[in-house]
């Protein structure tokens, strides 16, 4: 797993150094030697700084403990530490994830447990058509939908981020997590109410029916945890998609999150920045998936016993 | 709770209902969906000898003007023809799309089919590779990429591709691995087959199964991604496209509130594709997996 | 009948609507248990044994469609008052099922399973819930019940799942238990003791017992009246010693001789019955057991023997033309 994280962050950073020419990238035109010697001392600062002049593999091998330290570089452009810009940008990013994480797990197992305890009937089937259509809709599509019908034509949430306080905060984030939310609710939805419906089937159901428990306690009790394993696998796998649609919601939006800031870095040819930026992503992505790991144990405790 | 209360297998059964042919067994929505976004393609390719306004021209309807007759799905902030906006937009998301799950299914299907038949070492690089690159945040990928290569239709494509290589190198390494253990394999290689005779003629068509229906789902994958990077406005730089119409028509809440229309309608059309592809991509997964089940 | 008998089942019939039509999995069974009385249902799988108690359990899915009735202690099983219903079964009936392995659910410690019933039934806390579990282990006879009880299921044998499971049921002291088949899955050194056990928890709490089973001899020492299925129908019942010294239907002759018994001396050759059981996709028109009977005639296969009691005694009872004993039995055998 770590070996994975070092991989990313060795194809992040050979991408960036050889598919164009980190001077440029620091000093605009004025990087080209042809601009006239009067440059000549600026350039050499700047390699000496950015350390240019040393092979790729020292540069990486710096990078990377550098990292270890917390110290993501500066920022080619505006000369800013970049681990300053993270740590001021990642936390509003890191709530939006959270919230619509939370959203999403809060709406679908109810529904789930709900579909599922009348599989097959009608109403089972027609939520399944409305889950399935959920996953039709893009992340970007489903922003400009649900802003014009929350924020504008029936104006329920503000249409702008207010970052006045943990309230406002929240509640204008409301609508972004929604929009985060809503494929996450489908995917969930359908795989758990799968799992549920086979687990149903088991000798333990039955035998707890015939104890006399009732419908919602055999549900809630017996049923959902054996059911959860596709969902928690996919919850980390999902976090993936997730942080690719917090870009979206967080530039329709105008949220001041880290996936703003990455794409205005990218845009700017700000390479420190989009590094971090991915390094981060990474390791947050595996991080999850380590704890999903761990999770596991929790759900059933004959895994514990096989490691 | 499986007692038997379903009547006991009877073998004469299945003579008196013949299977379906496979066009009925996929239903009803599986042609209806394919018939949507076969029209979407005819509507993209058949673009330039339409009849239909430039997408590119201001002032044809009035500032958001709403639908009329002659201009379907109104008119956008600048007067453009929604409709002609649209069906444009519609040729670039789509030849994105498909060449993306070609390089996809060429380059992740070959490693995956190698990797999976001749495991070893080939096998161990391949699925850490396969693994390193879904763990990054597949849209920072293809932004990054996309950025490094530059924002061509090509190369858009060729990045949205390479981000379909580990997902459909996973699976047919997967599905090699099942198969490479069958005994019709078994039998050919007793029978004195090579190792290229056996991949092609044994592994690949069994493979290139689960993988047609992958392709559908991965191509409605591609258009959202690039939908995504337009609405970001990182993807193909000056081109139109689905995911920057929406962006334009939806980004000023003034306009958006005063012409709805000049964002829903592309919205529903995306919608429908989308829907479309991972409609028939879903029907044919099913249909193949069952028959798998009775080989 | 009797009117005294604690469950009383009459002319049963359980249908399953299924995507290949109606299966008619049992028809007209009778059947009665008195308090604290042993009842042995014997027949094949397939025979609707299980499918009788389970519909008395309201275990069926709700493809199944229930004729007839049942009644216990002077309620309508399949019509309970809503009221009564939430606390009804796993209090006046309970069940043990076949599969110790799978009637537990994995995720759950052997407490939390043992005590939600008596916390949500009798309403007991905690604390009183987990007293009660000891005393249930301890009744069950598992040695070391504090250290079982943080236990996960997968910690235990088979044997001791089906004892937890037994403990159960009887959480809440029932005045009927159901066991179906509860010693098929074990280990053959461990079912006499899981039947021994059940027989003497059914004296020690005067409780009566329903006791399904494939095998006659599981039943020939610890019930009181033994009922044999076939094909979803009854083929007889009669007070246990008279099942086996005055048979009268060929099936239960075939199951007697098809079955290893102390008596049988060593080398005899067993008796299996040739043939399958019968298709229940149809409605029943004939005796069911007629195409494997070695007694059977044209009669057999055109007509539904009725079930009537024997001269003898009333509480024999069978379903046959050609009873065992009467002049039809055929010299053709040997």
């Amino acid at each position: 797993m770590l070996l994975v994280v070092l991989a990313v962050t060795f194809l992040a950073f050979a991408s960036m150094n050889f598919l164009g020419d980190p001077l440029v990238n620091i000093l605009g035109p004025i990087a080209d030697e042809s601009s006239g010697p009067e440059f000549a001392e600026i350039r050499a600062e700047a390699r000496a700084e950015y350390h240019l002049d040393d092979p790729f593999p020292v540069r990486y091998a710096r990078w990377v403990g550098d990292l270890t330290q917390g110290d993501f570089g500066r920022s080619f452009k505006n000369q800013q530490n970049v681990r300053t810009v993270i740590a001021d940008k990642l936390p509003v990013t890191i709530l939006l994830m959270a919230y619509a994480q939370l959203l999403a797990i809060a709406v679908s197992i109810p529904w789930a447990l709900w579909a599922a305890s009348r599989a097959y009937r009608f109403v089972d089937k027609a939520s399944t058509v409305v889950s399935f259509g959920m996953l039709g809709i893009p992340v970007f599509a489903l922003v400009v939908l649900l802003f014009w019908l929350f924020a504008l034509y029936w104006q329920i949430f503000p249409t702008r981020f207010d970052d006045s306080g943990l309230g406002p905060r929240l509640w204008s984030l409301t609508l972004p997590a929604i929009s985060l939310a809503i494929p996450l609710i489908a995917t969930y939805q359908r795989l758990l109410r799968t799992d549920l419906i086979s687990t149903l089937q088991e000798d333990f159901i039955a035998v707890a029916r015939a104890k006399g428990m009732s419908t919602r306690h055999i549900l809630f009790r017996h049923a959902l945890r054996p059911s959860m394993f596709s969902m928690l696998t996919v919850f980390g796998i999902q976090t993936g998609a997730l942080i690719g649609g917090s870009l979206v919601v967080e530039q329709y939006f105008g949220i001041p999150g880290i996936g703003r800031a990455v794409i205005e870095a990218i845009i700017r040819d700000d390479f420190p920045i989009v590094l971090a930026v991915v390094v981060i992503m990474s390791v947050l992505f595996v991080l999850i998936n380590f704890l999903v790991d761990i999770a596991y144990t929790w759900l059933d405790p004959r895994v514990a016993l096989n490691d | 709770m499986t007692e038997l209360w379903l009547p006991s297998a009877d073998p004469t059964a299945e003579d008196e209902k013949p299977p379906l042919a496979l066009w009925r067994r996929l239903g009803f929505g599986f042609w209806v969906s394919v018939g949507w976004v076969l029209l979407v393609i005819g509507l993209a390719l058949l673009a330039p000898i339409l009849p239909l306004e430039d997408p590119n021209a201001t002032g044809v309807g009035g500032r958001l003007e709403g639908p009329r007759p002659g201009l379907w799905f109104g008119a956008d902030s600048t007067g453009r023809d929604v409709f002609s906006l649209t069906i444009w937009g519609a040729r670039i998301s789509l030849v994105v799309g498909f060449i993306a799950i070609v390089v996809g299914l060429l380059v992740g299907g070959s490693i995956g089919i190698l990797a999976g038949y001749f495991r070893g070492l080939f096998d161990g690089v391949a699925s850490f590779a396969f693994a390193t690159l879904l763990s990054f945040p597949a849209l920072i990928l293809a932004i990054l990429i996309t950025t490094l290569l530059g924002r061509t239709v090509f190369w858009i494509s060729i990045s949205l591709g390479i981000l379909a290589i580990a997902p459909v190198g996973r699976l047919a390494r997967a599905q090699t691995l099942v198969f490479a253990e069958k005994e019709f394999v078994m039998a050919a290689r007793i029978l004195g087959a090579d190792d290229r005779r056996i991949l092609i003629r044994e592994i690949l068509p069994n493979v290139v199964v689960p993988m047609s229906a992958l392709a559908l789902l991965g191509m409605s994958i591609a258009i959202v991604a690039e939908g995504t990077l337009a609405f970001l406005g990182i993807s193909v730089a000056d081109g139109l496209s689905w995911g920057k119409q929406i962006f334009e028509a939806g980004s000023r809440a003034t306009d958006l509130q005063t012409g709805p229309h000049a964002a829903l309608f592309p919205i529903g059309v995306v919608f429908l594709t989308v829907l479309s592809l991972n409609f028939a991509g879903d029907r044919l997964r099913e249909v193949f997996d069952a028959k798998e089940l009775s080989l | 009948m009797m009117s005294d008998n604690l469950l009383e089942v009459d002319n049963l019939g359980v249908t399953f609507n299924t995507p290949e039509g109606k299966v008619y999995a049992v028809s007209g069974v009778s059947l009665g248990v008195s308090k604290g009385e042993a009842l042995g249902i014997v027949g094949e799988s397939g025979s609707g044994k299980s499918v009788t108690m389970k519909s008395i359990m309201g275990l069926l899915p709700r493809t199944a469609e229930i004729t007839g009735s049942a009644v216990f202690d002077g309620l309508d099983v399949f019509d309970l008052p809503k009221g009564r219903r939430k606390h009804f079964y796993g209090v006046d009936i309970a069940m043990v099922f076949q599969n110790p392995m799978t009637s537990l659910n994995p995720v759950k410690r052997i407490d939390a399973q043992l005590t939600e019933g008596m916390r949500y039934h009798d309403g007991l806390s905690h604390s009183a819930a987990k007293e009660h579990a000891l005393e249930l282990l301890d009744l069950v006879r598992i040695p070391d019940p504090v250290k079982r009880l943080r236990q996960y299921p997968h910690e235990l044998s088979g044997g001791m799942r089906q004892r937890v499971v037994i403990a159960m049921a009887l959480a809440n002291e029932p005045a009927l238990l159901i066991a179906d088949e509860p010693t098929t899955a074990l280990d053959v050194t461990v079912q006499r003791d899981i039947l021994d056990l059940l027989d003497d928890l059914r004296r020690e709490l005067d409780m009566a017992l329903i006791l399904i089973t494939h095998d006659l001899g599981v039943v020939r020492d610890r019930t009181d009246t033994i009922a044999v299925m076939y094909g979803g129908r009854l083929m007889e019942t009669a007070p246990t010693a008279a099942v086996f010294a005055d048979t009268a239907h060929p099936y239960t002759q075939a199951l007697q001789r098809s079955i290893p018994d102390m008596s049988t001396p060593r080398g005899t050759q067993l008796d299996p019955i040739p043939g399958s059981p019968p298709d229940l996709a149809f409605a029943p028109t004939a005796c069911p057991f007629a195409p494997r009977c070695t007694y059977a005639t044209d009669e057999c296969a055109s007509a539904i023997p009725p079930f009537k009691s024997t001269p003898s005694s009333a509480d024999h009872s069978y379903a046959c033309f050609h009873p065992c004993g009467s002049a039809a039995e055929p010299a053709a055998s040997v």
